[in-house]
């Protein structure tokens, strides 16, 4: 184990990354990096490699070729898992069934330091498992298992989190307390590196994400950016009644406007620059004698984003 | 330190699997059992298969006597206790490995060698000090239905400590084999053929010294003049040797091993 990048760079750096499975290649050269403090999102299809990446992330398997830098430290082949000090959520978490979940994580928790009784309660009381602390984990449900999963890796209060799939397995109530929860870790401070093919997930937490498919890296980017690139020029206009024709020519009169187009009560109105137009259009609107219920910007969400992506690909 | 509390879990999950009550009970089970069969049981066997027996054609049959009752209970421990303990503790790494329990304490900051090493000295402390009560209960229940014809109870935790070590050295196969099946029968199998065969060639070709069940061999001697034998030491030390280095190579494997895909 080589200290790699100093601690003040990157906190986790891939270049050229590969993974061959006997005949299967299953990454392709990928290269991406991971900045101190922000939320990172992994995206991709199931089966794309986000596991296989992480799982490499984090020294329990090793790669065929390229070079991962991970919390300052270079991974190779004899690097143990728990060298990296990091946290780690499988997607699904394995617990020993006979221990209860105040026992396990207290076992997790003590390493070099020892592990205090009441960072255990602290985190069981952040993971909402307060209640259950003294049940056997063998009787927990799938959302329990991953909120103490979420416990586990947060016990020794890592710089970094690796999650995979953290939400995968919950009800909507438990997905909106991990995206909580992940939003909490950002305010104070930890670097988060999730997978997801939940795209809703990440357009609420993420700072930057790319998106795997077939094993190859299409796209890392700032989430902003990305959103920003995919805004349409195009507003979308919702009216109270179903046709304003005369608004409809009025608009067209509007200099930067290539073309109207109403669809039931929807007049979509194709711009050169929404900036330019935006202000005389909304001054248009607000002289009209018609109810404007909604005006927005047409943008492709992430979904939409993704979708194109990775069939384009 | 952090194998401390490799060391505890162990412990703990030993107690909750009851395992080391199996264990235990094993050892009891057969070193009461034993001196009931050949003080009632056998006989009366004897009796009801071949009417008008008598007492000497009987004794020739079947050595009804304190040292006869602890060979034998060495025997059966040697037969189907090992077979009972294999198939115990046959899942001792290869399940941790099979369930992917061992990810998350890995990346939490235990290591692939504390957790191999806290697993052999837990359930080697356990087997030896099981195997030296068990021998220890056997003399002791042996003396009170049989009249005493050991000279001290020498010979006995002789015995012991020999068992003992013949089953330090299976359980370092079961985890060594274990780390490369990854599945806990097959791991049990692998191990029982594998000291049954050695056990075979060791009679065949002589050479019980260098095999485990030569200490076994030794054990039902109940010699007492021997303990310092330079042969056995020999043998001890063979074996024991082994075990540590099956150890070291499950060590050495556990950490090439890709833990998360299979």
């Amino acid at each position: 184990m080589k200290e790699g990048h100093m601690k003040e760079g990157y906190m986790i750096e891939v270049k050229n990354l590969n993974k061959v499975f006997k005949n299967y290649h299953a990454l392709k050269d990928i290269s991406i990096h991971v900045n101190r403090g922000e939320i990172y999102g992994f995206l991709g299809h199931n089966g794309a490699g986000k596991s296989t990446t992480i799982n490499i992330l984090t020294g329990l398997s090793k790669a065929s070729s390229g070079k991962c830098i991970v919390n300052g430290i270079e991974l190779s082949d004899k690097t143990n898992p728990g060298d990296l000090c990091i946290g780690y959520l499988p997607e699904e978490p394995m617990f020993y069934s006979w221990m209860t979940a105040k026992e396990t994580l207290q076992y997790f928790g003590e390493n070099k330091d020892g592990c205090s009784r009441k960072r255990v309660d602290e985190i069981l009381e952040w993971v909402g498992l307060t209640g259950a602390a003294k049940r056997r984990v063998g009787g927990f449900s799938r959302g329990m298992k991953q909120r103490l999963g979420i416990g586990a890796a947060l016990i020794n209060d890592p710089e970094l989190l690796l999650l995979d799939e953290p939400a995968s397995a919950l009800d909507p109530e438990g997905r909106s307390d991990v995206i909580k929860l992940i939003l909490d870790l950002k305010r104070r401070g930890k670097t988060v590196f999730f997978s997801t093919h939940i795209l809703n997930d990440v357009e609420r937490v993420c700072d930057r994400v790319s998106i795997l498919s077939q094993g190859r890296v299409l796209f890392e980017k700032s989430l902003q950016d990305l959103l920003k690139e995919n805004v349409q020029p195009v507003f979308d206009i919702k009216l109270k009644e179903r046709s304003d024709t005369a608004l409809e020519e009025s608009i067209k009169d509007i200099s930067g406007v290539i073309k109207t187009e109403i669809l039931d009560d929807l007049l979509s109105v194709w711009v050169e620059d929404t900036e330019k137009v935006s202000r005389e259009l909304l001054y248009l609107l607000s002289k009209s004698s018609s109810y404007v219920s909604s005006f927005s910007v047409r943008s492709k969400n992430l979904e939409d984003i993704f979708l194109e992506e990775v069939k384009g690909k | 330190m952090r194998i401390i509390s490799v060391i505890k879990k162990d412990i703990l999950e030993g107690i909750r699997n009851y395992r080391f009550l199996i264990i235990l009970a094993v050892f009891a089970f057969f070193a009461i059992l034993n001196p009931v069969m050949s003080k009632y049981v056998l006989p009366e066997l004897l009796k009801s298969q071949f009417q008008g027996i008598s007492q000497e054609m009987m004794s020739a049959m079947v050595d009804m006597s304190q040292t006869g009752s602890i060979r034998s209970y060495l025997g059966d421990i040697y037969e189907m206790g090992m077979l009972i303990i294999i198939f115990v503790l046959c899942g001792l790494i290869s399940s941790e490995l099979k369930d992917k329990t061992l990810i998350m304490p890995l990346c939490s900051g235990k290591s692939f060698g504390h957790i191999i090493i806290s697993k052999f000295a837990v359930y080697s402390s356990v087997v030896f000090f099981c195997s030296i009560f068990g021998a220890a209960l056997n003399y002791i229940y042996s003396s009170l239905l049989f009249s005493s014809d050991l000279p001290s109870i020498v010979p006995i935790v002789k015995a012991g400590v020999l068992e003992g070590v013949f089953l330090i050295f299976i359980v370092s196969m079961l985890i060594l084999i274990g780390t490369l099946t990854e599945k806990p029968i097959l791991t049990g199998l692998l191990t029982l053929t594998f000291i049954l065969i050695s056990g075979f060639l060791g009679s065949s070709f002589k050479q019980q010294k260098f095999t485990p069940s030569g200490l076994i061999e030794e054990a039902m001697k109940l010699s007492s003049s021997s303990v310092f034998n330079t042969e056995l030491i020999q043998n001890v030390a063979i074996i024991l040797g082994a075990a540590i280095i099956f150890i070291i190579l499950a060590i050495m494997r556990i950490k090439r091993l890709e833990l998360t895909n299979r």
